[in-house]
């Protein structure tokens, strides 16, 4: 008897909660009407596909021939029969710890740096700075690290006499990876490294003031206790867009050492989950990779905001 | 000791000289052969400049051709080599009946060369006797010279078109052209006269298909094909490479003399060659004066004849502003040639518009409203020439029509955008001479519009030109003017620098060890000498060029300044030689690039103006450029077209009574076909052969649509769907692929094509290895259409220098591999290359192969790599890299144009690739057949064949890419309709006819690089290959063997290709071990992949899979 008293009581509850929501909804009606353009597009091209997504990787879909049900199928091979899976889970976790932080404290470091700086000086540093991360330049890279004695670095190496040989960076499995974290983290102050500038912009100056009367003793702890609280709005956005970065790793390293890389050194999940979709066709797995990544970024970002919210304490 | 010397030698050319009048009696009369006899004996006897002697000895004696000549006794050293400069005015006629062939082994006369008379009623010229010269051997003369002195040699020829039937040596045999330029080399009594003597060329002629008609249905222009017409054509023998703009003079000495032409490409028939002296042209005033005592009237008034330089356009193409350049009359008179009872080709104006090569088409310009015919965003093919008419001596020739005789002026409206800085020059000639000194050199400054040219003299004075009443002649000539001598000379230093790089390369290698001392100054004191003699050459030609072209040149001399910065260094102290090596190879790759550049001598045309000097320096003449808001307009409209204009499609077909068209896709980036260009000649390949014909088959006309479509597009659309009938150029890895998923139809099926198998199974049509990869069990998925394996290339001049064959079998290799790293070169294998994962593949297959070894079993259940032959392949293969050091990264084409590597195993389209980026090696290498391996019995004896040489089996790996007809519903008659339709259009595009036009066509719009592969063997017989090459790709082709597919295929190329690199990359990698390793990965992929397709495969091969 309780339990459908209880029932009733939530129904009337969940009704007038809609209401109110509704309610709500017509007051702001414009404001939603702003939104509609961007819900519509968002919905259409990124929640689509991510719930798409999760239905085919319960299913076999070759591409060709219409899906079938397999019920957890792919999940239970990724974790059981399929040993490239696990190097290239390993290798995205190994990329995401190094390039996720690394690329953020580079971001955050050039920013404070910068924005020492005069306000041309500012401005032409900040464009040297986010070039990198506009224009594909891995080319440039591939100059350097030309496997024969011709590369630039190699040439470099053996005109001074450190190497007799020209080393082949980007085939040799001891130097990928490395090479290609060099790259990454350089090429990785992106978008969050511009919002970094402009949060920094924003501090309000008369803080700085009040801290040094209230007995900020340095710079780092002007900077731990007024500037960082102030910008946490960028910060998180820069964790955010850190994350996805670094665990999506794998254009950068397609265009440095090829594709598959020399033994599966640099294999990321991005590269199984092209291997599967483009080279095997089986794109039911395929998505269960990407289902996996999701949920792996959607984890990293839960910690990353607790711990962004220890800033400042 | 040198006196007496000297007496003897005196005393050789007393006697030979005295002797040769002798001899001419001799020839005369062949009884007195003693005295000749003597003649031979005194100049061997002292030994002495023999050959010098022979010339002078009156009848030659017939000795083999030898076609030896330094680099550096170019025409330049030639010419200063004789001291005599006599130049008779006598012109010694070699006629057509006289030619005779020779034999190249003895040089002995074989027999008078076959007369032909090339007749057609439909060519305005042809009908005149003519002594054919094979498409190989030695063809040429025997005859006297009354006046010792210098000679042009002036040849009239004609290339023909299509098949001839002649009689050789008591046979008959026939021969087709490969629709382009004929070459040979030039014998002087038996041996080449100097280095540039190697090659000429003999230009075919060319002209376009049929007027610019418009297509009706997308109201944009269609381009007319390039189509060669046997006209007579007469030129002197002259530097194909442009460098000497006046043609060769030979010296010939009193007496009997041979001038023979080695084949290198292309038969050719010749009426005559003759020795004369060609006049220099004279100076305008001296024109002038000649002009008044013929009493030559200019022509007055407004007379104004404008001639649209690239040709005929229907008077719709023109807008209403510009329709008074439409020559409507002309363009109505055009009739089809097809159309044969009207047509007449003396009046057919498509051979008004003559050309020395199919690159040389209607191009548009859109960049300006002036440009005659325009349309803001339709094709017009308004110019010709720009970037396709920059190869020295390429001409174009327009006939046109005066009512008057007199003096008229020309003026082109002409635009050189490409070559900032510097000017491009053309040769005027009228009616086959060029009337003046001035209008030799024409030249056409840099700018970024198009201009009005009127040719003038020095002081300002516009030239005059006689024109007789009715057809005139007007040539532009492609020359390279005063840069030709600058170019010659810089060409000459770097043959000179290479050959010290290759010097110094010897003793240092490819990358000096900078702590080592080389003693360059004692090793190679020469290649250092070298360095200092070209340094001061170089600086001298910089110089002249910056006196000669002004400051502006600068920015174009950087590759030749910085050569010039870099022996400075070198000079100053010869220990920096080897630190400065690797720059020291790169600006010899610059340079040579550098000059290659600079002899393009780009020229865009719109239109040319023959009218009266009135009207010429008159205000009447249209702007050539158009004002700022006429071009505003211009892009505005243009801007707004963009968006309704569809531009990816080529096809534009209407269905015609409800007939749905045949979809055809091609993917761009895809294979050899996929861009605009090649999209748009299919589908005017389609149009002209296909679409507008009765299909036998079928009894209709079948429409077809043909899309270019983004890479990648192929399998979303097909899941969605909306995917073509056909799509071309797909690899096989993909045409298995979508077989396994049923996406494709196998075109193994007698229900639905019936005749199959004389498209798949017929091997007169495709080798085995083209089809192959496209075979799983019993279904064929694809129809092949390129076709590509390897060839092995050599430097011939570096094998001669070192005493060294090129190798035919792998034993050969490792001996040649041995030799070569003794002088620091080295032999190059095709290696995988990063992020192309596969190219390597085909190295192992090759080797695989010829040990008997294959990659999957019979039923292709699973890899056979673990058989002895595989292991043993593998090892090889990996020991080119471990033992033998061989390079794992390298660009073939750079190194081998170096010399770096002499000889080396590359793609066979390499080929067209040296041919037209390394023309400073033309001619030093040639290419055969991959190295074989000798085949052993069991007992490990060599077998060999019934001529008694050892069986060498030369298999190589090939790889083939073909079209698919996409997966159709074939329960419906209208459903079985679609695919025979598709079917027949799959068969005539891969068929002979439709590949070779294919492959012409694209060769004539992109240039010989383009060389299409095709793997039709019919087809392929006919491209423009030169008899040795194709022989050659023939003989390897029959060779070749395809790497099978299996489901989960694409691991394999993968896996071996890790194996090797762990193994090259890892010291102490096993090759066995590794290998194996690698080898059970693929299999359980392959494994995996069974079970996957378990079902389709059971379908697709009959047997059951475990």
């Amino acid at each position: 008897m309780a339990n459908s008293e209880a029932k009733a009581k939530n129904k009337a509850f969940f009704k007038d909660w809609l209401k109110y929501q509704f309610k709500e909804m017509r007051k702001n009606g414009s404001l939603y009407l702003f939104m509609l353009p961007y819900l519509i597009v968002f919905a259409t091209f990124t929640i689509l596909p991510v719930i798409v997504a999760m239905y085919f990787s319960f299913t076999y879909f070759n591409v060709l021939e219409p899906p079938q049900w397999t019920g957890f199928d792919n999940y239970v091979r990724l974790f059981t029969a399929d040993d490239l899976f696990m190097t290239a889970f390993k290798n995205t976790l190994f990329f995401a710890v190094v390039i996720g932080p690394g690329g953020y404290l580079m971001s955050l470091f050039f920013a404070w740096l910068i924005n020492e700086l005069g306000r041309r000086t500012r401005a032409v540093m900040t464009l040297f700075y986010y070039a990198p991360s506009l224009a594909s330049v891995y080319p440039v890279w591939k100059i350097i690290f030309s496997s024969d004695q011709y590369g630039l670095l190699n040439g470099f190496l053996m005109n001074t006499g450190i190497t007799l040989t020209n080393i082949k960076w980007l085939e040799n499995v001891d130097y990928i990876v490395p090479c290609c974290l060099i790259v990454i983290l350089w090429s990785s102050l992106g978008t969050s490294f511009l919002t970094f500038i402009a949060g920094l912009q924003n501090v309000d100056r008369t803080l700085y003031e009040a801290g040094a009367i209230d007995g900020v003793k340095n710079r780092w702890q002007e900077l731990w206790y007024i500037t960082l609280p102030y910008m946490k709005p960028q910060l998180m956005f820069g964790a955010v867009m850190s994350i996805s970065g670094a665990f999506s790793v794998g254009g950068a390293i397609t265009s440095l050492v090829g594709y598959p890389s020399q033994d599966y050194v640099a294999h990321t999940l991005i590269h199984h989950l092209e291997d599967y979709a483009n080279q095997r066709m089986e794109l039911g797995y395929a998505c269960a990779i990407a289902v996996l990544l999701f949920l792996l970024q959607i984890v990293a970002n839960k910690v990353i905001a607790k711990m962004l919210s220890k800033v400042g304490e | 000791m040198k006196s007496l010397l000297n007496k003897v030698l005196v005393f050789v050319i007393v006697a030979s000289i005295a002797i040769s009048v002798f001899s001419c009696v001799a020839f005369a009369n062949p009884d007195e052969g003693e005295v000749q006899d003597t003649a031979t004996d005194v100049t061997t006897e002292t030994g002495t400049t023999e050959d010098e002697n022979d010339a002078e000895a009156g009848k030659l004696e017939a000795k083999a051709f030898s076609s030896d000549v330094k680099s550096d006794f170019d025409y330049k050293a030639y010419v200063k080599s004789i001291k005599d400069t006599a130049a008779p005015d006598v012109s010694i006629k070699l006629e057509a009946k006289d030619a005779v062939e020779f034999d190249p082994n003895t040089g002995e006369v074989i027999e008078n060369v076959f007369i032909l008379n090339r007749f057609s009623e439909h060519l305005p010229d042809s009908g005149r006797d003519g002594a054919l010269f094979y498409e190989d051997g030695i063809c040429g003369w025997v005859f006297d010279v009354e006046q010792s002195g210098w000679y042009n040699i002036t040849f009239s020829y004609l290339l023909y078109d299509g098949k001839i039937e002649y009689v050789r040596k008591g046979e008959t045999e026939y021969s087709a052209d490969k629709s382009s330029a004929a070459q040979r080399r030039v014998y002087i009594d038996y041996k080449v006269p100097f280095y540039d003597a190697r090659q000429v060329n003999f230009e075919r002629v060319w002209k376009d298909s049929s007027v610019l008609k418009l297509d009706p249905q997308t109201n944009n222009e269609k381009r007319p094909y390039q189509n060669s017409t046997e006209q007579w054509y007469t030129v002197p023998l002259r530097d194909y490479m442009g460098y000497e703009s006046e043609p060769f003079k030979f010296y010939f000495e009193k007496g009997q003399h041979v001038l023979a032409f080695e084949a290198i490409k292309e038969g050719m028939i010749v009426e005559y060659a003759e020795l004369h002296q060609i006049e220099d042209a004279k100076p305008y005033s001296e024109v002038k004066a000649e002009y008044e005592k013929n009493n030559y009237k200019k022509v007055d008034g407004n007379v104004a004849l404008y001639v649209q330089a690239e040709g005929l356009h229907a008077p719709e193409a023109y807008t209403e502003k510009q329709i008074s350049f439409s020559d409507a009359d002309a363009y109505n008179s055009y009739i089809d040639p097809v159309d044969e009872t009207a047509y007449d080709a003396t009046k057919d104006p498509t051979f008004n518009i003559l050309k020395s090569s199919p690159t040389l088409y209607a191009i548009t310009d859109r960049s300006s409203p002036s440009t005659v015919p325009y349309h803001h965003s339709k094709i017009r093919y308004n110019t010709i020439g720009a970037d396709k008419w920059q190869a020295p001596n390429d001409w174009i020739e327009w006939t046109v029509e005066v009512e008057e005789a007199g003096l008229y002026a020309i003026s082109f409206k002409a635009r050189q955008n490409t070559l900032s800085g510097l000017s491009t020059t053309r040769r005027l000639s009228v009616n086959g001479e060029v009337p003046c000194q001035e209008v030799d050199n024409l030249t056409f400054e840099y700018g970024n519009s198009f201009k009005m040219y009127t040719p003038h003299t020095a002081d300002g004075e516009t030239i005059l030109f006689y024109f007789n009443a009715g057809k005139n002649t007007i040539r532009l000539e492609s020359t390279l003017g005063d840069m030709g001598e600058f170019l010659a000379k810089a060409e000459n230093s770097l043959s000179q620098l290479n050959y010290a790089y290759r010097r110094i390369l010897m003793i240092t290698g490819a990358s000096p060890d900078l702590n080592k001392s080389y003693m360059l100054n004692t090793m190679v004191p020469d290649a250092l000498e070298i360095l200092k003699t070209e340094y001061a050459n170089l600086s001298a030609l910089e110089v002249e060029f910056t006196e000669k072209y002004g400051k502006e040149i600068s920015a174009q001399l950087s590759s030749l300044k910085s050569m010039i910065l870099l022996l400075e260094r070198m000079n100053e102290d010869h220990t920096q030689v080897p630190t400065l090596f690797t720059n020291f190879k790169d600006s010899i790759a610059a340079m040579g690039t550098w000059i290659n550049d600079m002899s393009q001598n780009p020229l865009e045309l719109d239109y040319i103006v023959i009218a009266s000097e009135d009207t010429i320096s008159g205000n009447t003449m249209p702007n050539p450029d158009a004002n700022f808001f006429a071009k505003m307009i211009h892009e505005i409209r243009s801007f707004i077209a963009s968006f309704t204009e569809d531009y990816d499609n080529i096809g534009g077909t209407v269905a015609q009574d409800g007939q749905e068209p045949v979809i055809v896709w091609l993917e761009t980036g895809a294979g050899l076909t996929g861009s605009r260009d090649n999209a748009t000649i299919l589908k005017q390949l389609i149009d002209d052969m296909f679409s507008s014909q009765i299909n036998e088959n079928l009894n209709e006309q079948i429409i077809v649509s043909t899309r270019l479509v983004a890479g990648g597009s192929l399998l979303p659309s097909v899941l969605a769907g909306i995917g073509p009938e056909i799509c071309l150029s797909r690899g096989a890895v993909d045409a298995v692929n979508y077989a396994f998923r049923g996406a494709v139809m196998n075109l193994a099926d007698d229900e639905l094509f019936p005749d199959w198998k004389e498209v798949l199974a017929n091997r007169e049509r495709y080798a085995a290895s083209a089809v192959e990869p496209f075979t799983f069990g019993n279904g064929i998925y694809a129809v092949p259409e390129t076709q590509d394996f390897f060839m092995t290339f050599y430097r011939t001049d570096i094998l001669e220098e070192l005493g060294l064959e090129p190798p035919e079998t792998w034993d050969e290799v490792y001996n040649i591999i041995g030799h070569l790293q003794n002088q620091q070169m080295t032999f190059a294998m095709p290696v995988p290359v990063v992020g192309a994962v596969g190219s390597g593949n085909n190295t192992f297959a090759t080797l695989l192969y010829q040990k008997g070894g294959q990659y999957y079993l019979e039923d292709r259940s699973s890899t056979d790599l673990n058989s002895d032959a595989a292991l043993d392949a593998f090892k090889e293969w990996t020991e080119f890299y471990t033992l033998y050091n061989l390079p794992n990264t390298y660009d073939f084409a750079n190194r081998f144009r170096t010399g770096e590597v002499p000889v080396g195993i590359a793609s066979y389209s390499q080929y067209s690739q040296l041919a037209v980026f390394a023309p400073e090696i033309q001619g030093l290498w040639e290419f055969s057949l991959v190295p074989g391996t000798i085949q052993r019995d069991d007992n490990e004896n060599i077998i060999y064949d019934e001529n008694g040489d050892p069986v060498v089996d030369h298999s190589c790996a090939s790889t083939t890419s073909g079209c698919v007809m996409l997966a159709m519903d074939s329960s419906t008659e209208a459903g079985r309709k679609r695919i025979a339709r598709a079917w027949e259009f799959m068969k005539w595009w891969t068929g002979e006819d439709a590949q070779y036009r294919f492959g012409t066509e694209i060769e004539s719009l992109l240039g010989a690089a383009a060389r299409y592969q095709t793997a039709n063997l019919q087809a392929m017989a006919r491209l423009p290959w030169d008899k040795t090459s194709m022989t050659m790709i023939q003989e390897q082709w029959k060779y070749s063997k395809a790497i099978p597919q299996v489901p989960g295929g694409y691991y394999t190329a993968r896996n071996i290709e890790f194996a090797w690199k762990e193994v090259i990359n890892n010291a102490g990698a096993d090759p066995n071990t590794t290998f194996v390793e690698y080898v059970s990965k693929i299999d359980r992929e392959i494994d995996r992949k069974r079970e996957e397709f378990k079902h389709k495969i059971e379908q697709m091969t009959g047997k059951a899979v475990e």
